[in-house]
């Protein structure tokens, strides 16, 4: 006796024709990362072939800070604060690398310079438009705890303590006692959400 | 009064009606002084084409005035609201190890008998949502952990163009983390996994659909299937309640042996498909009594053969299922958020013969899986493990929890089977229902990942594919005609 093959199965579309979208615009950031990462280890591997100066390093430290500046969104929070705190951190981590590998040793000078600027940016930002931005001060109080930490460091001896420096300390003090003066109640709302545990 | 809703009004309405329209606009507006303008105004738009469309259908101004009440919003659009949630025990992974392409992301579809009016059914989640603060919220980042936040915003009603459980972009300040579409006759709230579970999300679609149809003018009674409107939001109805349960000594549950993954080369675009299995639920009941096991049991049973049938033969892996189950079973629980655990039903792929020989087997695993004892240890590794991880910053943990996740998730398992039950719904409202379907979102390993729910006499069960190879569905639409199952396919094209 023969078993009967069921007839092959018939689907009802239910749902709307998907909208086409082309390959490129859906994958841009990984075709993006990949490049990067691409560029990157070619660039490596070259240096370690032709040997010489690390240059190499110049130029994945440039590949990561264009990275993080311009093409990397982040998933939650995409926003300016975000942005402008990890774009500070990206070139300040880079101009430290530049100068290990240059040589000149002036990122204790231009360093904090660089620091101090980018906080008096993103700080004027955020507490001109606390009331829309108050939500997102993570990043913010991040860095101001970091440049907060530098300062310490030099005050306690344990690296140069400059001019930039002490600028950085202030700034990073002032901004944290002119938000808590000026809007005490819901940034310690904030601060009890973003450090829950 | 922004001029097109002024155009609008003239247009629409004669010039004796128009002063009341404008004061009661103008009411509206009063009542939506904590959202940005551009989303007020939106708000204002739908009130005006909701009521255009209710005088269009010979309803009295007044009455569709009346419908339309401003009062219904209450103070939820009002002021800035500074509620916030930290996320479940659950809940907590997800946003870790979402990706650009990943995101647990699950839908719940319900089907009515008329075309989804969408002016109406905008107005019906803008009403709704104000008894769901907890999902009128946004994904923040914390230093330890991520949490929700109250999103100011109007929540809008789409109409469906992408395909379902499609990720979510959540980046902007109050990024919404559930989304409401239509199409057809079908409306859909698709919950980032964070907000809720498939109990949860019954319970908002359930209440959408009641305001839906009290705005349509049609019955809908209270009942305890929805929640009311009018009453405010309960804190019982947001407690993260993996706090409760017996504390016990063993905590075990997550980690696995790997499983045997079905055929089939991923898909660029996930889900590459997703198929409805349409049966008449009185016949699944039947055919499970017949064998003496629960519907679940009888569908495991099916899923196992398909399994089977497409994966690959070789090494000593099991075929494993994961079975999610509402931990409200055993808890005195009204929270609308996460509260399932899951357990593992697994064969060996050489002792899946026929349905009867792997039904006492399956029947016995869910039995020990599902019970209280088992699942209170899982419970207590969860929340071990949350404690465990409370100082370390997200910063850390995020890149170890996108790499874990799957190995700890999708590498055990063949696929997932979830299994939401019956819908209830008052007797009024259940004449203006057809079904409803339960859509999991594409997995990350797994090739396909299967959900079902029943309405009434309508049961659906629903496969997600990742691939495009189409041996699991063949399969499983095989064995059920061969058991005189014969399912009515829907699905995406």
């Amino acid at each position: 006796m023969t078993r009967e093959t069921p007839a092959p199965m018939r689907v009802h579309i239910t749902y709307p024709p998907g909208t086409p979208q082309s390959f490129w615009r859906r994958n841009r950031q990984a075709l993006w990362r990949s490049a990067f990462v691409l560029a990157g280890y070619l660039c490596l591997i070259i240096n370690l072939l032709t040997g010489g100066r690390a240059w190499s390093l110049i130029v994945i430290g440039g590949l990561m800070t264009f990275w993080v500046t311009f093409v990397y969104q982040p998933q939650v929070e995409a926003t300016p604060i975000k942005k402008l705190c990890d774009t500070a951190l990206a070139v300040c981590l880079y101009l430290l690398l530049l100068d290990s590998v240059v040589g000149g040793g002036w990122r204790g000078f231009v360093v904090p310079i660089v620091f101090f600027a980018e906080l008096i940016v993103t700080g004027g930002y955020f507490l001109l438009f606390f009331h829309k931005r108050k939500r997102d001060f993570l990043p913010l109080f991040e860095l101001i705890l970091i440049g907060l930490a530098g300062t310490l460091l030099s005050l306690a001896g344990l690296k140069r303590l400059n001019w930039p420096m002490i600028v950085v300390g202030v700034v990073s003090l002032g901004l944290l006692s002119l938000s808590f003066l000026l809007f005490r109640r819901p940034l310690w709302l904030e601060i009890r959400k973003k450090f829950h545990t | 009064m922004p001029k097109d809703l002024e155009k609008q009004i003239q247009q629409r309405f004669t010039p004796a009606q128009q002063p009341r329209v404008r004061e009661w606009l103008t009411d509206v507006r009063a009542r939506l002084g904590g959202i940005s303008r551009r989303h007020a105004g939106m708000m204002l738009r739908d009130h005006l084409e909701a009521l255009v469309l209710l005088t269009s259908r010979e309803l009295p101004l007044e009455k569709a005035l009346a419908r339309l009440d401003p009062g219904r919003l209450g103070g939820f659009y009002l002021s800035e609201r500074t509620d916030w949630y930290p996320l479940d025990h659950a809940a907590k992974i997800y946003p870790m190890s979402m990706g650009l392409k990943r995101m647990m992301v699950f839908r719940l579809s319900c089907y009515l008998k008329k075309p989804v009016e969408p002016a109406i059914m905008q107005m019906a989640l803008t009403y709704t949502i104000c008894r769901f603060p907890y999902f009128a919220t946004t994904v923040k980042c914390g230093f330890f952990w991520h949490y929700i936040d109250s999103a100011m915003r109007r929540f809008a009603v789409r109409q469906e163009s992408k395909l379902p459980c499609a990720v979510m972009k959540l980046g902007q300040v109050s990024s919404p983390t559930l989304r409401v579409v239509y199409w057809q006759n079908r409306v859909s709230v698709e919950f980032f996994h964070i907000l809720t579970d498939g109990t949860g999300g019954s319970v908002f679609l359930r209440t959408l659909v009641k305001t839906y149809l009290r705005l349509l003018g049609e019955k809908a009674s209270d009942g305890p299937e929805t929640l009311t409107l009018d009453q405010p939001p309960d804190p019982a109805e947001w407690r993260d309640d993996f706090v409760l349960g017996g504390r016990t000594r063993g905590a075990r549950g997550f980690a696995g042996k790997p499983a045997l993954q079905l055929r089939g080369m991923p898909a660029y675009e996930q889900p590459n498909r997703v198929l409805h299995f349409n049966f008449s639920t009185a016949a699944l009941l039947e055919r499970a009594h017949e064998k003496g096991v629960t519907m679940t049991t009888l569908m495991l049973g099916y899923l196992m053969l398909a399994c089977r049938d497409a994966c690959p033969r070789h090494g000593r892996r099991n075929i494993q299922i994961q079975l999610p189950v509402n931990m409200r079973r055993f808890y005195h629980s009204r929270t609308l958020r996460n509260f399932s655990l899951y357990c593992s039903i697994g064969l060996p792929p050489e002792a899946i013969t026929s349905l009867d020989s792997i039904l006492p087997l399956i029947d016995a695993q869910v039995k020990a899986g599902a019970a209280r004892e088992s699942l209170d240890e899982t419970l207590e590794l969860s929340r071990r493990l949350v404690r465990w991880l409370r100082f370390v910053p997200l910063i850390v943990k995020r890149p170890i929890a996108y790499l874990i996740y799957g190995t700890l998730s999708d590498a055990v398992f063949t696929t997932t089977f979830s299994n939401l039950g019956p819908i209830p719904m008052p007797q009024d409202m259940a004449a203006h229902i057809d079904k409803f379907d339960f859509v999991l979102g594409a997995p990350i390993r797994n090739r396909a990942c299967c959900s079902l729910c029943s309405f009434q006499d309508r049961a659906v069960l629903t496969v997600t594919k990742n691939t495009p190879l189409t041996l699991f569905e063949d399969s499983l639409y095989r064995h059920f005609v061969e058991s005189g199952l014969e399912p009515y396919m829907e699905g995406t094209s």
